[in-house]
Order: C-alpha cells, then structure tokens, then sequence
C-alpha cells in the first residue's frame, strides 16, 4: 500500500509533478501544487495519516505564529508545551499506547490485575514518527528563537507534508527548508543532473542490494534456530548491507527527489560504517535523526542537569536516556529499546575514554589502511551488527537465540550458503576501504568529463535493469 | 573577534594544544568539540568569567562568535 519511490507509478508521479512546476511562474501556485501533490501521495498510504498530518500542520503554524507574537515568557512557554503536546499527542496514542499498556499489564500481572492488551498500535500511521519530529522541531525552534516563524499557513503545510520526505525522511528542519521557498523552486541544469544521479544510486542501494539481500537474510533473521551459527553471522552481515543500502537508498532517493526542484536536503549518510568510534557512527548514521535528538533531547538533558557534580555520570546518564528515547522512536517493541539501550551504553562507555584522554593535538588523518584504523572500525562495526540483530528480529527471545547460537558456535542446524551476502558484503568492504568517507560522490560526478558522467550514469542504468529482483520489497524504515 | 582568554578556556576544556578560533569557527570543525564535550565547554567558559547562561541561550548559539557575543553581553550586565 502507498506509493513507493522505486516504482514505476511514481515515477509517472514524480514526472508529472515536475512538469507542472516547471510550467507554472509564481511561487504561490507552485507552492499549492506541491500541497495538492503531496496530498495525494500521503492519500495512497490511507486517509489516516492525512487528517493527522494535517490537524499537527495547522496547530504547529498556530502555536509558531503565537510564540512569534508574545513576549510573556509564562505564556510562550505555554504555547510551547501546548505545541509539543499537540505534536506527542497523536505519536503516543496511534504509536505508543499498546507498548505502554503492555507495560502496565507486566507491572500488574504479578498483583493479579490482569488488562486486556491491544498488543499493537492503534493504527499504524505511515511516516507519523517522522513528519512529528519535524513539526516539534519548528516548535522548538521559533521558542528558542532561532527561526521566525512561517509566513503563511501554506508554506508550512507545504514544509510539513513535502512529500520527497513524508513518509521516511530525512527529518529536515523549517529552519532549513523554509528559507529555500525564496527560490520559488526553481532548478538549474546541475540541480537536475544531481537529483537524478541520487535517484539512481538510492534506487540501485534499494532495489539491486538491499532486496536481493532481503529474501536471503529475512528468511535467517525470523528462525535462527534452524540455522548454524556460520549462517547467522552471515545473516548478521547481510542485515547489515540490507538495512544501510535500503535506508540510504531512500534517503538518497528523497535528496534526489527535493534536488529535482531546486530544494536541497541534507545528507543523512556519511558512510557510517567507515566510523572508529561509536561517536561518529552517530555523526555519520541517519544523521538527521541523530541530530534531532542531539539538539532537542540530549543538549537541553545536559544543560538542565550541568549541577550535577561527577561530568562522567551526568553524560552517562544522559547519553543513555537519549538512546533509549532513540530506540523507542524506531517502534513501540523491547527490542529497540534494548537496540537503544546497547548504543547508549556503548556511548557512554565511549565517553568516559574520551574524557580522560590526555592533552591532544588534532588527531593526524590516519589511511582507511592502517592497522589502528582497521582495528577501530572492526570493533565499532562489531557493535553496531550486534545492536542489528536486536532491530531485524521480532522479539527479545529470538535475539538472543540469534546471539547464543553465534557465540556459542552452534553447528546444529542448516548451513545455508548465500551466493549472494558474502559476495555483496566483500564489495562494500572494499568500497568503504577505497572511497574517503567524507566525499559525496554523486555530487563530484556531476563536476567530471561528459564521457565519465555518461559512462557512470549508463552503469547504474544498466545495473538497474539487470539485477532488480522480480518481488519488490518494501522500504525498511518507512515502518518507523 | 574571540578573545585569547576565551581561547585558552575553550582550550583547556578540550584538553586542546591549539586551534584557531574565528567568529564564524563551528563546533563541528573542532578537534574533540562534539556534542558529548559541548557542556562541559559551557560549564568552563561559565566558571572562568563568573557568568551563569540560561538554558535556551546557550541552545541557540551556533559558532564560537555567538559564545564570545553571549559572554560579552553577560560581563556587560554584570557591572
């Protein structure tokens, strides 16, 4: 259900889309095309999630317009409260509330009280934890006053339900996008090169990775009890391709997308499995997200505790209510808490290192080659494909098996030989090796010879007609 | 302009040999000056020149200059 950007219809979409722009002069018609588009792109994923995005829009560009106008310290925190209720509201009800019942009926089952479960969330509103954020942030950021606020009511709705970023991100911020709507839209010849470079890599991650990756490890993840434990750590890699390749790929394909009219998105990959250390996993890993939580959760956690004697202990804590909140936004489920839980911890053990790390100069870039180097992203990377294991299973009890079947080198059960993870994952070991991880190589092509970009673009083209599997698979983290 | 006394605080709390600072330097562009060691940066500046920033002031800075400006403005409202 829903339009999905690898598919042929939204390409027709998109096409249309673009051409009505392209022709229409001033900015308030192409601002009230962009609505109706988006509109009808949220309308294919149900009507749900179109009265809720709508009913935060409205409120989030009231509560914008009343903190602009009021001086009242008292009543501008008020307002702001009122907004993020009004933005939380509708996220812990629809998403959180069979969670939170869950928990409640554990703490009341051992004193005989039993509660009838729901068991899941009320409704499942595609994109809500996403498009929440985004209006939470422009809440918060007209109250610390760091923004004015929208001008008109159809700019934000156009902000808040553009749909290159509706469903799945990146979670871009009004401060961000709001002053781009001075350029009416409006592409040049590199824009348009640029955005459909990022729709073919992003569709290539998505549909010649991470789904031929898919069917393999999907089938591992769900029973790892008939498995052996050479086939799970082949699972845990696979996962570990799929889930980057399909979760960079849609966002790559959302940059491309906002590019093809001139509006330009952040990055929210920096190639993050090139990280040494936790910390920059989490400067390179859905950085939007990482960032939002950063700025509206961490940071204001630190401030509002600085009395606190023991730094170690302040940060510690905070680091790790911030990635157990972090977890929770991913689903309603244990085992992101637990997947939270695992990176907070690693943080904050991270942290206390750092901190008593003596007197240093600017660390010397050290080669990809390096032993140090290799040795450092070994161990992060290990990190990271645990905590995956805990986000690809279904419950706490299948991850663990996942875990002990590993640890323990289970030889019980089905040696699976993938013909396809092993290989995939060698490939992007090399690239990650070879590439530096802070250039953005569809933004260089486009500065390159004609002959390199055709030549470039046709191997993506080509690659993409020949390796897309025949079942498609839906994007990862559109469930979030 | 960011003061050298401003410098070496901001220097000391990164455990930092040297570094240029400008009004316009980010946070990001500075070696170990991430979001695990901005408060502690804060703190410190607070601490060196007896000043206490609100929450949301501190918040909104966004480069080194606006630190400089926030800790002006303070030492100004002090006398």
């Amino acid at each position: 259900m829903g339009l999905t950007f690898t598919s042929l219809e939204f390409i027709f979409f998109l096409g249309v889309c673009l051409g009505l722009l392209h022709a229409s002069g001033r900015l308030s018609v192409r601002t009230w095309l962009l609505i109706i588009f988006s509109y009808l792109f949220y309308l294919t994923f149900g009507v749900g999630g179109v009265l809720v995005v709508t009913f935060m829009a409205v409120v989030d560009f009231i509560v914008g317009r009343r903190l602009g106008n009021t001086i009242s310290e008292v009543t501008r925190k008020r307002w702001l409260w009122a907004g993020l209720a009004a933005n939380l509201g509708p996220l812990v009800f629809l998403k959180y509330s069979g969670f939170l019942v869950e928990i409640v009926a554990a703490f009341l089952h051992p004193l005989g009280v039993r509660v009838s479960l729901p068991g899941s969330p009320v409704f499942s509103i595609i994109g809500l934890s996403y498009f929440t954020f985004a209006g939470m942030s422009y809440v918060l950021d007209v109250y610390r006053e760091t923004m004015e606020p929208a001008r008109s009511l159809s700019e934000f709705v156009c902000y808040l339900m553009y749909f290159p970023k509706l469903v799945a991100g990146p979670i871009v911020r009004a401060a961000d996008f709001l002053p781009q709507f001075s350029r009416g839209f409006q592409i040049t010849a590199q824009d348009f090169e640029i955005g459909c470079g990022y729709l073919l890599v992003g569709a290539v991650k998505k549909l010649v990775i991470a789904d031929q990756l898919a069917s393999h490890v999907s089938v591992i993840l769900a029973a790892p009890q008939h498995f052996s434990a050479f086939t799970l750590v082949q699972g845990m890699i696979g996962y570990t391709v799929q889930i980057y390749a399909d979760f960079s790929g849609y966002s790559d394909m959302a940059i491309g997308c906002a590019r093809l009219m001139g509006i330009k998105f952040p990055q929210n990959f920096l190639m993050p499995y090139s990280s040494v250390n936790i910390a920059e996993f989490w400067r390179r890993w859905h950085v939007t997200m990482s960032n939002w939580f950063r700025d509206y959760v961490f940071l204001p956690l630190e401030f509002g505790s600085r009395g606190t004697r023991n730094a170690n202990v302040r940060a510690s804590r905070n680091i790790i209510i911030t990635m157990l909140l972090c977890g929770l936004w991913h689903g309603a489920s244990w085992n992101f808490v637990l997947w939270g839980g695992l990176h907070g911890a690693t943080l904050a053990v991270y942290q206390v290192y750092a901190s008593l790390r003596r007197r240093k100069a600017p660390l010397p870039t050290r080669s990809a080659f390096h032993p140090g180097t290799l040795v450092s992203r070994a161990l992060t990377l290990s990190v990271v494909m645990v905590g995956w294991i805990f986000f690809g299973t279904q419950t706490l009890a299948i991850a663990f098996e996942y875990l002990w079947r590993m640890l323990t080198l289970s030889r019980d059960g089905v040696a699976l030989g993938s013909p396809y993870i092993l290989p995939v994952a060698a490939l992007m070991f090399v690239a990650h090796l070879l590439i530096n991880k802070d250039r953005n190589l569809v933004e260089e092509v486009s500065s390159y010879s004609a002959p390199a970009r055709v030549l470039i673009y046709a191997s993506l083209l080509m690659t993409l007609a020949s390796l897309v599997p025949a079942d498609t698979v839906p994007f990862v983290y559109v469930h979030f | 302009m960011i003061s050298p006394e401003l410098k070496t605080v901001i220097l000391g709390a990164l455990k930092l040999d040297d570094w240029e600072f400008t009004d316009s330097t980010l946070a990001a562009e500075v070696p170990g000056w991430d979001s695990l060691s901005h408060v502690n940066v804060v703190l410190a500046v607070e601490k060196h020149f007896g000043v206490r920033f609100r929450n949301v002031e501190v918040l909104r800075l966004t480069n080194v200059g606006d630190l400089q400006r926030l800790v002006n403005s303070k030492l100004t409202n002090q006398k």
